[in-house]
């Protein structure tokens, strides 16, 4: 009876509140956006396997919706300090517990429906681009992944960031939980395919999405897009094994939890309790002293003194401030060691196929591929909980309203916040240079290139994450709502995959942040790619500047909500410095921008991804008839080659001997040259046929 | 040195008009602005405090820089010698006073290491906190955190002190304690206090204003309000019972319990019975009459109605 009261509470309380709808419309462009950038390839598009896959991956982003949405259910009555009227009520605390999980399970069930629909939006899609074909339609591909995947999934992550929610009393963890669980899926993605020992790869896949993947693997094309993925053994199995631990996360939050006052401060026993180190910390009020009030103290009354030396030292006065805050957190230790220990666990394998051939971790595979991609995906969530923590620090603290009235520009209070971000990264940088070091000792390999490392994390990394550091403030500060930003932050990020994958929009000069990529060789460092790259950076720093300018004017300062009033605002702020700001980044960035572009496109013969194939295309329509001209075969080849990395150039000389092993007579022979290799200078001397002892031509 | 407020006006997008047409001159020295829960009083103090803006009317700092300053439109100015302290805030509870002190001064522009080191010494010694000054904010009692407060708004020079309902919530002995700081620094800025508790007016302030839904009612010295209430409150013992009836047929402005019985206090010109006996008129009665409408605006505006009516 309490039971249904609570849930039926909790339920209204969720659906009447805006956020739910906007997360549902958030799943709902991500399983959008992530189908159409992995409709590639020759099956369908809307194979029910493909459906399968996509619908596991939406769970995964989902994770940021669940933890909304369980860590809300979980955390607000403490949030609200409603909780002594709760649990002073003739309540039981199953009720309690079970009426709010089941209401946020409910609603957050609600809430993923969109992927399925987003799935056969994003078909429909596909289909009307005709950039892969589309099968027919078979509304069970959509529907059975639901069951499957997406609701099993739900309920594990939902058990585990409920019980850290009500245990800790306090939501930062329940996010720090939804990324742990999140990195657990990456590592787990990653690890999966050594696992041989069928109980072990079980226990491994708590997403199932690596048992789906080896129920299907040998799968032919044609079954591929025909056949159901229905609800094989080993699939269900491994759910139900996930099911029964998020059972008992539910069993174990049940004995520990207790209807208590939690003295603040000490709302971490909750947690420690969990994990069996419960030390209480009590918190210590200081005792007032009652002495009659000090004797009147002169005050030096020294108004302010307002400079540009000022500016400066109220800017790093912020920054430095804003550090402190955040590295007192006690989490901040455990994300570095996080940090270095993901690094070490994701990049564990790097040495083990390389061309099929295992080799030693060396600095640039450790760098160039553990560090420089596989662990960027944390840093990214880590930059944007981080830019969202700044951003609203003092809101959160209830101080907002003694910092807005003193006399700090916005600039300067964005910057600070900036700056502080920027030391934050490099310190992530690192974290991760000390995992990857530990990579190459643990595998008794010495031979540390701290200089690569450096060029890599903080060359190359460092200004990737600096971008996108500017994007996240800036959307934290437009959207306002820290967890909607999160999300809308998560969409742009996803946008400018597809848009990159799909090939629809994939000059760098129009998804910001982006470059040509870079490779490392042995031989000649990095060679030509950094200058390009750097022109590139330069581009979007100038854009990243324009944001910081719109950043500044939407600065949320004082109460006043509603966004008629803020844009109002902003155009009351333009001026001034701001203005100078904006004028210089757009200035920038007609020239930088116009620079690459006089490179890539008028320079240099710009072909969208999309056209890649059509040279080849071409090609093959117009010799397809010499298909089977009869041509001489190479048995021999001597070649020259000079390369100068340094030009770069190469220069071969040599000789083929080729010889008519076809038993007819050949009136010509093809030669192919690559004509769109720039600087290309080539000259063919053919020596007269002649006719050897034994051949037949 | 004088705030300037004209006609301001502002309604939240929900439809509660907040302000009314709120005009007040508030002079050098204590200005309580007095009201109940939900007046309209955080509304002006935020206005004042540049962190709302009104719909409609002015605000002017008038004897700074000449002219004086437009409080709506040179926020930037106004918040160089501005204080403030809200009616609810906290602080990161793991920062310590006194390096939390000095971020705030580095903030309010005080660049002089020297000059800011003694700034925030000797407001932490004024403040009574010097003692806790390496102890970390989270461990503060209210009092201790309200004090802390008071010491970043006195933080450079401020012409212009704004205090949201600081006493409530502090025990009394914090009160006092609290009300002597803010008096030793009411004499050379504005000072506006607001407060729904009236003794911490009659204590502090030589001038204040009364708002009700948004309106000012009354705006006078404190001392010449109640005199002009003299003569017209009286007063009687009655039982509970009985109240209905004297309700029905008299102004009551208020009703207190004194040891289980009720004392009425009843509005009058002359008196209203043999029963009552005239009582000497405290701020209070001032409030309650002006609230009830006996006094002030409410009451010029029913007998100009009336006689509009006749």
């Amino acid at each position: 009876m309490k039971l249904r009261e609570v849930f039926r509470y909790e339920l209204e309380y969720r659906l009447r509140s805006v956020s739910t709808w906007l997360y549902a419309g958030f799943l709902f462009l991500i399983a959008i956006w992530t189908f159409l950038a992995t409709a590639e390839g020759s099956a369908y598009a809307n194979a029910p396997v493909r459906i399968a896959g996509g619908s596991a991956i939406a769970g995964v982003i989902g994770l940021l919706v669940t933890a909304a949405i369980f860590g809300d259910a979980a955390v607000r009555d403490f949030a609200a300090e409603m909780d002594p009227l709760l649990f002073t009520s003739p309540l039981r605390k199953g009720d309690y517990l079970g009426g709010r999980f089941l209401a946020a399970l409910t609603v957050n069930a609600v809430v993923m429906l969109t992927v399925p629909v987003g799935h056969f939006v994003a078909t429909m899609i596909v289909g009307a681009l005709q950039s892969v074909t589309v099968g027919p339609f078979r509304i069970l591909a959509f529907v059975q992944p639901w069951p499957l995947l997406v609701l099993p999934n739900l309920i594990l992550a939902g058990a585990i960031l409920y019980a850290i929610g009500v245990l800790a009393r306090r939501v930062v963890p329940v996010y720090l939980g939804a990324i742990v669980l999140f990195i657990t899926y990456l590592v787990a993605a990653n690890a999966a395919e050594q696992i041989t020992n069928p109980v072990l790869a079980l226990l491994s896949d708590p997403i199932g999405i690596h048992t789906l993947e080896v129920t299907t693997r040998y799968w032919s094309e044609a079954e591929q897009n025909a056949r159901l993925v229905g609800f094989p053994a080993e699939l269900v199995l491994n759910r139900a094994v996930w099911l029964v631990v998020a059972a008992a996360v539910l069993t174990l939050l049940y004995r520990r939890f207790r209807f208590a006052h939690a003295p603040a401060g000490t709302t971490r026993r909750g947690l420690m309790a969990v994990v069996g180190a419960n030390r209480s910390r009590a918190k210590r009020v200081v005792a007032e002293s009652i002495e009659p009030l000090a004797r009147p103290v002169e005050v030096p009354r020294i108004a302010g003194t307002f400079d540009f030396r000022m500016t400066v030292r109220q800017t790093l006065a912020i920054a430095r401030r804003s550090l402190t805050e955040i590295m007192a957190s006690r989490w901040f230790i455990a994300v570095l060691l996080g940090c270095a220990g993901v690094t070490l666990l994701m990049g564990w394998n790097v040495g083990d196929t390389v061309f099929d051939t295992s080799t030693w971790p060396v600095t640039m595979l450790v760098a160039g591929t553990v560090l420089a991609r596989r662990v960027t995906p944390i840093i990214y969530a880590l930059i944007a909980l981080y830019a969202g923590e700044l951003v609203w620090k003092n809101r959160d603290a209830n101080v907002d309203e003694i910092v807005d009235a003193a006399p700090v520009p916005e600039g300067v209070a964005l910057l600070g916040r900036f700056l502080s971000l920027v030391v934050l990264i490099a310190a992530l940088q690192v974290a991760q240079m000390v995992g990857g070091i530990l990579i190459q000792a643990f595998h008794g390999y010495y031979r540390l290139e701290v200089g690569l490392y450096l060029e890599v994390l903080f060359g190359l990394k460092l200004v990737d994450y600096v971008l996108f550091a500017a994007l996240a403030m800036t959307i934290q500060v437009l959207v306002n709502h820290k967890y909607l930003g999160h999300m809308a932050l998560l969409l742009a990020f996803v946008s400018v995959l597809t848009l990159r994958m799909l090939g629809i929009v994939d000059h760098h000069l129009l998804l910001y942040g982006t470059d040509p990529g870079w490779t490392y060789s042995e031989m000649n460092g990095f060679g030509p790619f950094i200058g390009p790259w750097a022109w590139f950076k330069a581009y979007w720093a100038a854009w990243a500047l324009l944001l910081a300018v719109v950043a500044a004017l939407f600065w949320v300062r004082g109460r006043e909500p509603g966004a008629r009033h803020r844009v109002a605002l902003a155009g009351a702020r333009f001026g001034g410095s701001i203005a100078r700001a904006a004028g210089g980044a757009m200035v920038l960035i007609i020239v930088l921008g116009g620079f690459v572009f006089y490179n890539t496109n008028i320079l240099n013969d710009y072909r969208p991804g999309r056209d890649a194939g059509l040279p080849q295309a071409q090609y093959e329509q117009r010799y397809k008839h010499f298909e089977d001209a009869p041509q001489p075969t190479i048995v021999d080849a001597k070649l020259r080659v000079d390369i100068y990395p340094d030009r770069p150039a190469v220069d071969i000389r040599g000789s083929y001997r080729l010889v008519n092993q076809t038993g007819v007579s050949i009136d010509s022979v093809h030669v192919m040259f690559d004509v769109h290799r720039s600087g290309h200078q080539g000259a063919l001397d053919l020596v007269r046929p002649r006719l050897e002892a034994g051949g037949r031509g | 040195m004088q705030l300037v407020i004209r006609d301001l006006s502002k309604t939240y997008p929900n439809g509660t008009q907040a302000l009314k047409d709120v005009s007040l001159d508030v002079p050098q020295g204590m200005f309580g602005l007095l009201g109940r829960n939900g007046a309209g009083k955080s509304t002006l103090m935020r206005i004042i405090a540049t962190l709302q803006d009104p719909d409609e009317g002015s605000i002017n700092l008038a004897g700074l820089e000449g002219s004086g300053v437009d409080v709506l439109r040179q926020k930037h100015e106004v918040r160089k010698t501005l204080g403030y302290l809200p009616q609810s805030f906290g602080f990161h509870p793991k920062a310590k006073a006194e390096r939390l002190l000095e971020h705030f001064a580095i903030l309010k522009g005080i660049a002089e290491v020297g000059v800011r080191r003694d700034t925030v010494e000797s407001l932490l010694r004024q403040t009574n906190l010097w003692e806790v000054r390496g102890q970390k904010l989270g461990t503060f009692s209210g009092g201790m955190r309200q004090r802390f407060g008071v010491a970043v708004a006195l933080l450079g020079n401020p012409k212009l002190i704004i205090v949201d309902e600081p006493t409530a919530g502090l025990d009394p002995e914090e009160r006092v304690r609290f009300l002597n700081l803010l008096s030793e620094i009411g004499e050379e800025s504005v000072v506006i206090l607001s407060t729904h508790i009236v003794a911490d007016v009659m204590e502090l302030c030589s001038r204040m204003a009364i708002i009700d839904r948004g309106e000012i009612l009354l705006e006078a010295e404190p001392l010449s309000a109640i005199d002009e209430l003299r003569g017209r409150i009286w007063r009687r013992t009655v039982n509970r019972s009985e109240l209905p009836a004297i309700e029905g047929d008299l102004s009551v402005i208020s009703t207190k319990l004194l040891a289980g019985r009720t004392i009425v206090h009843v509005f009058a010109e002359s008196s209203p019975g043999a029963e009552f006996e005239p009582a000497e008129p405290e701020l209070e009665d001032v409030y309650f009459s002006v609230m009830a409408g006996h006094h002030g605006r409410r009451a010029v505006e029913a007998v100009a109605e009336a006689e509009a009516a006749s």
